[in-house]
């Protein structure tokens, strides 16, 4: 417990919840943007509109987040050579344990507000159609998850590399890679591909009918199977990742 | 100690206790090492280390740059995998699951203070009280045992490389560690800084009964600061001693060349002045102006010439450099 005290004691002055705060505000303008220009009866459909843009924005957004979190809390270890330090006073898993513990509460914390601005939203547009708590929480064990994933994949890296610049930059080349996932959702290759799996977890998809210029939403089950297996995914990646933080030499 | 065919001396194992003089028969080590090992790819850079530290003892870990000095610290802290050998602190053989106890009574500085710079110097102590678990008061301690208390409040990525490293010497000390390893802390400091922190480390056994472990490439330092002395050259501990005994080597001789050296050794040896062949020289220990004088006529008297007789006093330099064989920075 004194390791995670400490952990939260090293981000003072550090503005951790700037990033969370901001993504979270452009998520806001984002969908403000999106609802403002609607009319009436397309806002029948609102919170599926939701369910389905929200991952879409968090395809882009929180591979962002997840990297610069992971970044702000390694870097501080990396600038001040700290490492050589906390590994005679605790233990070096611990080290890799309590970083990851303290991103995921950021990360838990950003997804509550998401909910919370999808109640928001519903209520501020007057969306006539009825909030489905099964498809809120399936958002919202996507969301999270995925994050949760792609933070543990963000803190090996910055972790493992002394230039944050690196994780940094290959975060965004998975952001890319996720949002180019989007456009082909038949293809098995959108599974390797974890920035991605925002798409995959959404339970909302639609059909566009062009002659009569309509969209029909309509919700598709929620995998359990691929959501185990993306928790399986994250159970191996944080062994891996604290392995071979612990094999790393200070 | 045994003296090789380069000259060199090299330690065995029994040399601080078995060899030692009376009195440090019963001096118990802070750390024992046994046949300490690591390489790098195909570079060995610690070979078959045998250090032993005495407690209370501040230890001078003398070596040039890149001998092995830092590896061998991190080893004893469980940084570094040691690929082969044993470590023991306090008697206690260290492994990985009692790596964390066992450290609970060592502080240490390795290479450049470890720092957070966002933070205060007193937050950076605070996490580090926090995680040995020691007492709120011991932050004051420390500061005030740094002399940092002025500047405790300032944030640690603005202070100079000299408050950094107290600050780092401040943590070190924080649970009152009963042995503390500090590497090159003088690296860096200007030669008040230095001075400064000499005098602080060399008060350290007196006032808190610890044992100081402390690695530098300056041979002055050392010596300055001391008590017990190891030489890494290349890996390898080739001396390990109490300075003193370092310092007995650097005693005066008197070096006589003669026509007839081996002649003159017997009649010297009658006189009751042993002496050693050094090249093409006789070494003879230091004595009185009337018993040289008496040692000479004896000579004369017996048809030997004198061609020379000169004083030779070697210095720590010149053991240190005998020892490494090379030109190092002293």
């Amino acid at each position: 417990m004194k390791g995670f005290v400490t952990e939260i004691k090293k981000t003072k002055r550090k503005w951790m919840w700037g990033a969370p705060l901001g993504i979270f505000l452009v998520d806001l303008a984002w969908m403000y943007w999106v609802f403002s220009g609607m009319e009436r009866e397309e806002l029948a459909d609102g919170f599926y509109q939701l369910l389905m843009n929200l991952p879409l924005v968090n395809t882009i957004t929180l591979p962002i987040l997840a990297a610069v979190l992971a970044s702000r809390l390694c870097d501080m270890e990396n600038k001040g050579n700290t490492y050589k330090l906390l590994c005679t006073l605790q233990e070096k898993g611990a080290i890799f344990r309590n970083k990851f513990i303290l991103g995921g509460l950021y990360i838990l914390l950003f997804s509550l507000f998401q909910l919370g601005m999808i109640v928001f939203l519903v209520w501020g547009y007057r969306i006539p159609q009825e909030l489905e708590t099964d498809q809120i929480a399936y958002f919202f064990l996507s969301t999270c998850a995925t994050t949760i994933v792609l933070l543990l994949l963000q803190e090996i890296l910055s972790l493992m590399m002394d230039n944050q610049l690196y994780p940094l930059f290959i975060g965004l080349i998975g952001t890319f890679a996720g949002l180019f996932s989007w456009f082909f959702p038949n293809l098995p290759l959108r599974y390797v591909i974890p920035w991605g799996y925002y798409c995959v977890g959404c339970t909302i998809n639609n059909i566009y009918y062009k002659e009569t210029r309509e969209v029909f939403f309509y919700t598709i089950p929620f995998s359990y199977g691929g959501f185990a297996a993306l928790l399986l995914f994250a159970a191996a990646l944080y062994f891996c990742g604290r392995n071979l933080f612990l094999k790393k030499e200070v | 100690m045994i003296v090789d065919e380069n000259n060199k001396w090299h330690i065995r194992s029994e040399t601080f206790f078995g060899c030692a003089p009376e009195g440090r028969m019963d001096m118990m080590t802070a750390i024992e090492t046994e046949q300490l090992c690591k390489s790098y790819g195909k570079h060995m850079c610690v070979k078959n280390v045998d250090l032993r530290v005495p407690e209370g003892s501040i230890y001078g870990f003398l070596g040039p740059n890149g001998a092995g000095k830092s590896t061998t610290m991190k080893m004893i802290l469980g940084l570094v995998n040691a690929d082969q050998g044993q470590i023991s602190v306090f008697g206690e053989e260290m492994n990985r699951k009692n790596r964390l106890d066992v450290l609970e009574r060592t502080g240490s500085l390795i290479e450049s203070p470890s720092y957070y710079g966002h933070l205060t110097g007193r937050e950076n102590l605070e996490i580090v009280r926090v995680l040995r678990g020691a007492d709120k008061r011991e932050v004051d301690e420390a500061l005030k045992t740094v002399r940092m208390e002025k500047q405790q409040n300032k944030k640690a990525g603005a202070y100079s490389l000299g408050m950094k490293q107290r600050l780092g010497l401040a943590a070190a000390l924080l649970g009152k560690p009963k042995l503390l390893l500090l590497d090159e802390p003088t690296n860096g400091l200007d030669p008040a800084g230095i001075q400064e922190m000499r005098e602080l480390i060399r008060s350290l056994p007196e006032r808190y009964g610890m044992t100081v472990m402390v690695s530098s490439h300056l041979l002055s330092e050392i010596d300055q600061m001391a008590t017990h002395t190891g030489i890494i050259h290349k890996g390898e501990l080739i001396f390990q001693d109490s300075l003193e005994h370092l310092h007995e080597h650097s005693r005066k001789r008197l070096l006589l060349r003669t026509d007839r050296n081996g002649a003159a050794l017997r009649i010297l040896e009658e006189l009751g002045c042993r002496g050693k062949m050094m090249e093409d020289r006789i070494s003879l220990p230091d004595m009185e102006d009337e018993k040289v004088a008496l040692c000479i006529a004896s000579l004369v008297r017996q048809d030997i010439g004198i061609l020379r007789v000169e004083e030779y006093q070697r210095n720590l330099e010149d053991i240190f450099l005998s020892l490494t064989g090379k030109q190092v920075s002293l």
